[in-house]
């Protein structure tokens, strides 16, 4: 008891100089700059440094300047990141400019645990022959990104154990990929059913956690597997495999896995409509629900294309027609917390010999959904393809958007060129180029530091 | 000693009251030397405080020098508001065995509705200036109040989420030392989170 009390008031002794301490850190910037000039190198810009500085007080400021100003110097490093974590990525990054402490303390990687994390780049695949290991894997990096680059060779994974793991989708930081098993042949003989089971990891911190395998689909099917997991809700992650069959191709129902029960449970589709999905596009989770891309069956020269969404327990199965767009590319995405979607249309010259005149015809459209709720898309920006193509200089389409502000990534269509392009001013940047024979589908990497990630280490 | 009857009723009654809150009231002393009455139950929502009720040194009031009685009033509000809230919860679970379908029913429209109250209540609880605002943060802190942490700090960050640099700046009184070199720098790196 007699040491509690101790404790206790040293702690207050304890805040008390640290309040004089910030005090002066922070109002004595005669004295910081006197230090900045120093050649020694003794730069350090962090409070806690020294505390022998000179006082240099400044004219008074009127009374209630001065308790703000009281307040604020008070508030530690622990209480600002604190209230930093609590701020969308894009008001991070912009506060690194604050001052010289904020960057660091921003740029810290001991914070990234608690700092939400800007879009690092896109995971992609190039394909790179005709054998069953036909993907390799490429990660192109986005400026604004955090300086470390994410290894897609995934190099963490036992590379003894598996023959060739594909990366299928990304979400909020997790991975979900394919995990090969070694044929018993070196080269495989192509009829031989190579065995995998699905593995989620975080790259960012080499944590993986292997799938108990699922019986291997009948023959016939088509299995597209997709990952769900939002940290902010739970730690736990979900995966989701739809099946349609060969023939019919249009979804029959899907086998998901919680990582919470360790089991995966059967659920029929409740789809009101039949819908066929594209394998090669990305999936969003979006407010506990997984959206999917696909088109109503059996698939017309309309192409039209609905997003699926469906909850995690299988339970609500919903359809949300896209904004009409004609005969156009469409891609999907969140961004500042909406659902956003794009439409990039085929090249006019295809148009033309249709001989059909659509609304926004030549037009690449930005939708958002203001409300999810309302299920209504609210034209976010339209930019002609002539207008598109005088910037760019050949043609592209939207291939992801950015997260946490008005920017959309455009693929070149065969130029191997990853560009952005800022809806606000109307700009576009070349950001680099990709590697050859890519596949279309980009995957966002948004790197997670943090420990929530359910499940065992490695299995 | 040999028990009488009547104080082995009231032991027997003490122990099923145990659980319960306890009526005993705990004396808080702002920094300014004002005094202020809270119940033990809602003093406990600090864990400073609650140690320091466990170990005995809370029987002469408690001195807190960092806290001025202007912000001590409305941590007092926030722990009893909560306090209360996180006992009629208790309640709600207590007998299981005697809730049936209806019962859960109603004790959720009940919680639900009380949620939307608490809820409200915070708001107005931080709708505040931000020197206020920091001081409840301070003295959050150090009282260790991690749902008033939370909220506050929440208000901070919404308030100041679509500020500009010079606008946070001004607002934690944060001098700008950066070096013209250094500034450009950060800024072009973070180009893609400026509105400009």
């Amino acid at each position: 008891m007699l040491l509690r009390l101790i404790r206790y008031r040293s702690s207050i002794a304890a805040y008390a100089a640290e309040k004089r301490r910030r005090r002066r850190f922070l109002m004595d910037n005669g004295g910081l700059r006197r230090r900045r000039l120093k050649p020694s190198g003794a730069m350090e810009m962090e409070g806690k440094s020294s505390a022998k500085k000179k006082k240099v007080r400044k004219t008074n400021p009127p009374a209630e300047e001065a308790v703000t100003a009281a307040a604020a110097s008070l508030l530690t490093e622990a209480l600002i990141l604190e209230i930093l974590s609590r701020l969308p990525a894009r008001s991070v990054r912009r506060f690194k400019c604050v001052s010289p402490a904020w960057r660091d303390l921003i740029a810290d990687p001991a914070h990234r645990k608690k700092l939400p994390q800007p879009l690092a780049g896109f995971l992609y695949s190039t394909y790179q022959g005709p054998d069953r290991r036909m993907y390799d894997f490429h990660f192109a990096k986005v400026p604004g990104g955090a300086a470390q680059p994410v290894d897609p060779s995934l190099s963490f994974l036992p590379s003894h154990r598996y023959w060739y793991v594909d990366r299928l989708d990304s979400c909020n930081g997790l991975l979900l990929s394919r995990a090969h098993k070694f044929p018993s042949t070196p080269f495989g003989d192509d009829d031989e059913p190579l065995e995998y089971h699905y593995i989620v990891c975080n790259p960012a911190t080499g944590r993986w956690v292997g799938i108990p395998a699922l019986p291997s689909v009948a023959d016939g099917h088509r299995v597209i597997a997709r990952l769900a997991f939002d940290p902010a809700v739970s730690s736990h992650f979900h995966v989701l495999q739809f099946e349609d069959t060969e023939q019919d191709k249009y979804i029959t129902g899907m086998t998901i896995y919680s990582s919470q029960t360790g089991a995966w449970n059967y659920r029929e589709s409740r789809l009101p409509e039949k819908i066929s999905l594209f394998a090669g596009f990305t999936s969003v989770f979006f407010q506990g629900m997984l959206h999917l891309y696909g088109l109503l069956y059996p698939v017309n020269t309309d192409f039209d294309a609905v997003l699926v969404a469906v909850d995690m327990e299988g339970q609500v199965w919903k359809t949300i027609p896209v904004p009409s767009g004609g005969l156009s590319y469409g891609m999907m995405g969140v961004s500042q917390g909406c659902l956003h979607y794009a439409a990039t249309p085929l090249a006019p010259g295809e148009k033309k010999k249709k001989g059909k005149k659509k609304k926004h015809g030549d037009t690449t459209t930005v939708w958002y959904m203001k409300d999810y709720d309302s299920r209504e898309w609210v034209l976010k920006h339209s930019v002609s393809y002539d207008e598109l193509c005088s910037m760019t200089g050949g043609e592209y389409r939207v291939a992801a958007f950015h997260p946490d502000c008005d920017t959309i990534f455009l693929d070149s269509f065969g130029a191997d060129t990853l560009a952005s392009y800022d809806m606000q001013h109307r700009k576009f940047h070349r950001i680099r180029s990709l590697r050859k024979n890519k596949a279309a589908i980009f995957l966002p990497y948004v790197p997670l530091f943090s420990d929530s990630f359910a499940g065992a280490d490695g299995q | 000693m040999a028990a009488t009857p009547a104080d082995a009723s009231s032991s027997s009654s003490e122990a099923v009251v145990g659980g319960e809150k306890s009526n005993k009231m705990i004396t808080l002393i702002s920094s300014d030397g004002e005094s202020f009455e809270a119940t033990e139950e809602a003093a406990k929502m600090s864990v400073t405080i609650k140690h320091m009720i466990e170990d005995g040194c809370a029987d002469d009031g408690i001195p807190l020098p960092n806290v001025p009685a202007k912000i001590l009033s409305m941590v007092i509000e926030y722990c009893n508001k909560h306090a209360a809230d996180a006992d009629d919860t208790n309640k709600h679970v207590a007998d299981p065995a005697d809730a049936d379908e209806d019962d859960d029913n109603n004790n959720n429209n009940a919680s639900a509705g009380e949620k939307e109250d608490l809820k409200s209540f915070d708001a107005s609880l931080v709708a505040v200036d931000q020197a206020t605002l920091f001081d409840i943060i301070l003295a959050a802190n150090f009282l260790s109040i991690k749902g008033l942490l939370d909220l506050a700090c929440q208000k901070v960050a919404d308030d100041i989420k679509d500020k500009s640099v010079e606008e946070v700046r001004e607002i934690f009184k944060i001098e700008n030392d950066f070096t013209k070199e250094e500034e450009e720098a950060v800024r072009k790196e973070n180009a893609w989170a400026f509105n400009e």
